[in-house]
């Protein structure tokens, strides 16, 4: 997911406050992980049933279709709704969810899902192969991942009442990676067929989940309550994964797009759990009686791309002397302040995930005379470079400021351009109107799941190598043989620079001390938790 | 003055045109468009692409003018993009809290601005006038956000008194209404009524030098009833449009305090629509807003007639 911030919400930002409700999208989707320095102390302790669970958003939802839309709010308050046939471990990894269990050949060329038997639906309908098999083929028109994969499919079939094949043109061993993604919903078979590529309305929002919508008041709240006929899996919760038990009667999401508000809100009890707090407020927080600060790791890596179609940035050099113009641990102050808010280093996933490696760590270095050196080389003369920034992602002007500051010191003469996010959204789609743009990508997931490695997303990544590589990754069924090609592949990220990651920042959530069973993961959810007895 | 209405109601129409096409026009000139906001970052350009042609976005401007138009001459103003509900009906659910909120600050602008004008006016030079006008000028310079969030910190955080943020409409109880609105209608309210009280009390000061008030005060009315009753009779015609422009500003006002408290009223709605680049819905609602200051003003004229007999016979 583009984009992390939390950090990015500033006070200047409320006049221009269309960022929140991206902001909370966006967040939310690269929305971290286990808080490693505090332990919540409470998730021992089980919870009761009942009561009304107050969660400050960011933002209100652009849609409630996890699959039409890409932005990260949707998918967190929706999952709690919807559940698809995966979904992920404490270590990221997929394990079925819906599916009982699967069988893959050894080529990767065929999937035999086995699904769960009585799962109803929220209208009362049993979840069965014919429902799973039209979700399937809605994911694979209607969301980017899907269609990605459906490019691939040769045909999806009901073998029998619980069970569905998919059958491929080209080895996909990687599908139950995507397939855990919180896009690929399992709908009932009458609403995937009449949603298609549309998205899917309040009335349609019918899953599986622990939780069902009731009501949706658009700035107001979005309110779920509990799914009292929900059949859990009988495994111990394992991440997102295994039992999950609604305690909460209901949960009200509200957008709150002002994030000192979202932290008082929680101080004084208003809110019981708030998202996308700034890195400023983490001492107060602290210090709040009945107040938990959480710090989420892994969260989001952020840095700036470079358009590698047209313009200055064509030239690796260029790209890679920026690389070495730039002290990173200024860049990342200057975006998030505080040391307890980020990491530095070169890897694709964080350290947390299976898929974590340091390969480039040598490249990854702050040498001025050797940027000044590849600049000579490229010929580069002081020609403009158009950098994009928001104020409604406060980290991608403050980095910007940083990296224009370090620049000119090399001879860089960066035209820092500042506009709303909409406005940045849509330029960073032309490639003749910029050279470079800042945003963040989750950390915790496969490093394939990356958006900038297809070569149509904006800053246009056009390699061999990285397409081999992606679709040797693809191919491959047994995990065990992708942190091989995941070394290749960040090794050729350091090579190319397609992006300068700069590095990693975590995000800053606040609790109520009297939820318990809350376990901080990158993003979060509210099964399993609910009010001390 | 039947005659005066209709006019000043015919008049209304190319107003409203004008402000729909510059809203228009604005809107298209303003770079970025709806889907790159709904679809979210990571949305690929074939999904942007089919968006764009299903919302109708990727049509010229000029048609997509004449459709806008088209659909207002049969009284439609289009559905909101994001919100999937006719604009019309999208505006009325957030009207409550936006008309609530400035009633309420109108209430507390002219409670606290009228009378604290008329005293400063009464007690001109004394340390009560000193300390309002500076009470008053501190009220106008200081930003609405800041003011609000200071109340927060105050009287949410540390007193623990009032709620940090949200709304409960009145139907869930009048108390409870109350308990969310206090700050954010004192906060737009309090720099109002500055503005009020400085009005209120040069217009008195002004009223209170005349000759029919000395006589007044010649012939012994006592000093309470040469205020209100022949000093603020007379004063209060500027200020029935100050109080008439000020229920336009506090609309305004409730954008920003709607934001900060959280509020979800017109204001939000406007701002949301402008950062989603939802079309439909900010021509629509800025539209209704425009013709509810041109209602304001002309009920504001209106009674001018009704206070001051003088407009109405110069009719």
């Amino acid at each position: 997911m583009s984009n992390a911030t939390f950090l990015d919400v500033t006070r200047r930002r409320f006049l221009t406050f269309a960022s929140s409700a991206l902001a909370g999208a966006v967040l939310t989707a690269t929305a971290p992980v286990l808080a490693q320095s505090r332990a919540r102390q409470a998730t021992s302790k089980t919870p009761k049933k009942g009561g009304t669970l107050k969660v400050a958003i960011a933002g209100e939802p652009p849609a409630l279709d996890p699959g039409f839309t890409t932005a990260g709010i949707t998918a967190s308050t929706m999952w709690h709704v919807f559940e698809g046939l995966f979904t992920r471990s404490s270590r990221h990894a997929p394990i079925p969810h819906l599916a009982e269990r699967y069988e893959v050949d050894q080529e990767g060329t065929r999937f035999i899902f086995y699904l769960r038997k009585g799962v109803p639906f929220h209208n009362d309908q049993e979840f069965t192969a014919a429902d799973a098999a039209a979700s399937l083929k809605r994911w694979g028109v209607v969301a980017g991942r899907g269609r990605m994969i459906f490019g691939r499919v040769d045909k999806v079939e009901e073998t029998d009442r619980y069970t569905v094949t998919v059958t491929f043109k080209a080895p996909t061993g990687l599908l139950p990676e995507f397939l855990a993604e919180r896009d690929a919903i399992m709908l009932p078979r009458d609403i995937a067929d009449k949603a298609g590529k549309q998205r899917l309305t309040a009335e349609m929002a019918i899953g599986t989940g622990p939780y069902k919508l009731v009501e949706h008041k658009v700035d107001r709240h979005l309110r779920l309550q509990r799914w009292d006929k929900y059949v859990a899996r009988e495994e111990p919760a394992n991440g997102q994964g295994g039992k999950r038990v609604a305690y909460c009667d209901e949960i009200l999401f509200i957008p709150v797009p002002e994030p000192s508000v979202r932290a008082d809100g929680v101080t004084t009890g208003e809110y019981h759990f708030a998202e996308a707090l700034e890195p400023d407020q983490y001492p107060n927080l602290k210090d709040s009686p009945g107040v938990e600060a959480l710090v989420v790791k892994p969260s989001s890596q952020v840095g700036p791309h470079f358009n590698k179609k047209q313009g200055l940035f064509t030239d690796v050099r260029l790209r890679r002397a920026v690389l070495h113009a730039v002290d990173l641990e200024q860049i990342m102050i200057a975006g998030f302040g505080r040391k307890e808010f980020f990491r530095l280093g070169p890897e694709m996933a964080a350290p947390e995930t299976p898929w974590f490696s340091d390969v480039g760590k040598e490249v990854y270095e702050y040498n001025p005379e050797k940027a000044k050196k590849l600049l000579q080389e490229a010929g580069y003369k002081g020609e403009p470079v158009r950098w994009l920034a928001t104020k409604e992602y406060a980290y991608m002007y403050n980095m910007g400021l940083s990296f224009k500051d370090q620049l000119a010191k090399v001879g860089v003469n960066i035209d820092l351009q500042v506009m709303d996010w909409a406005t940045l959204v849509s330029t960073r789609s032309k490639p003749e109107q910029y050279e470079v743009f800042i945003t963040g990508h989750s950390t915790f997931v496969h490093p394939i799941l990356q958006v900038y490695l297809d070569s149509t997303w904006p800053g246009w990544w056009t390699s061999d190598k990285k397409d081999h590589l992606v679709s040797q990754m693809l191919a491959e069924p047994n995990p065990d043989k992708h942190i091989t090609l995941i070394r290749a592949l960040q090794q050729l990220q350091w090579e190319e620079v397609p992006w300068l990651r700069c590095g990693e920042t975590f995000n800053l959530r606040a609790i109520r001390q009297e939820i318990v069973g809350y376990e901080n993961p990158p993003n979060w959810y509210f099964w399993n938790c609910g009010f001390a007895t | 003055m039947f005659v005066y209405t209709v006019r000043r109601l015919v008049l209304m129409l190319p107003v409203a045109l004008v402000v729909s096409t510059v809203v228009f026009l604005l809107l298209y000139l303003t770079p970025g468009d709806p889907v790159g906001v709904m679809l979210g970052p990571e949305a690929t350009e074939q999904q942007k692409a089919e968006l764009r042609a299903h919302l109708g976005l990727d049509q010229p401007a000029p048609v997509q003018l004449l459709r806008w138009y088209g659909r207002l001459l049969q009284g439609d103003l289009g559905s909101s993009i994001f919100l999937h509900k006719k604009v019309t009906l999208a505006f009325l659910e957030r009207l409550e809290p936006t008309l609530m909120l400035t009633l309420f600050a109108l209430l507390f602008s002219v409670m606290i601005g009228l009378p604290s004008g008329i005293l400063a006016a009464k007690l001109r030079g004394s340390w009560f006038d000193t300390a309002t006008m500076l009470t008053a000028i501190t009220g106008v310079s200081m930003p609405t956000f800041w003011m609000g969030l200071n109340l927060i910190f105050i009287f949410a955080v540390t007193l623990g008194w009032l709620p940090v943020a949200g709304y409960q409409p009145l139907a869930r109880g009048v108390w409870e209404h109350l308990r969310y609105m206090l700050m954010p209608s004192f906060t737009i309210g309090f720099a109002q009524s500055a503005l009020l009280a400085r009005m209120t009390r040069s217009m008195m000061l002004d009223v209170l030098s005349q000759e029919y008030i000395r006589t007044a005060r010649s012939k012994g009315v006592a000093e309470i009833w040469v205020l209100l009753r022949h000093a603020l009779r007379n004063a209060i015609i500027p200020l029935i449009t100050t109080v008439g422009l000020s229920f336009a500003v506090l609309l305004g006002g409730a954008v920003i305090s709607e934001q900060i408290f959280n509020i979800p009223g017109v204001g939000r709605l406007l701002i949301q629509g402008v950062a989603r680049r939802d079309y439909p819905l900010v021509q629509g609602v800025l539209l209704i807003i425009a013709a509810v200051y041109m209602c304001v003003n002309l009920l504001v004229d209106l009674t001018y007639a009704v206070v001051d007999p003088r407009m109405r016979h110069s009719d």
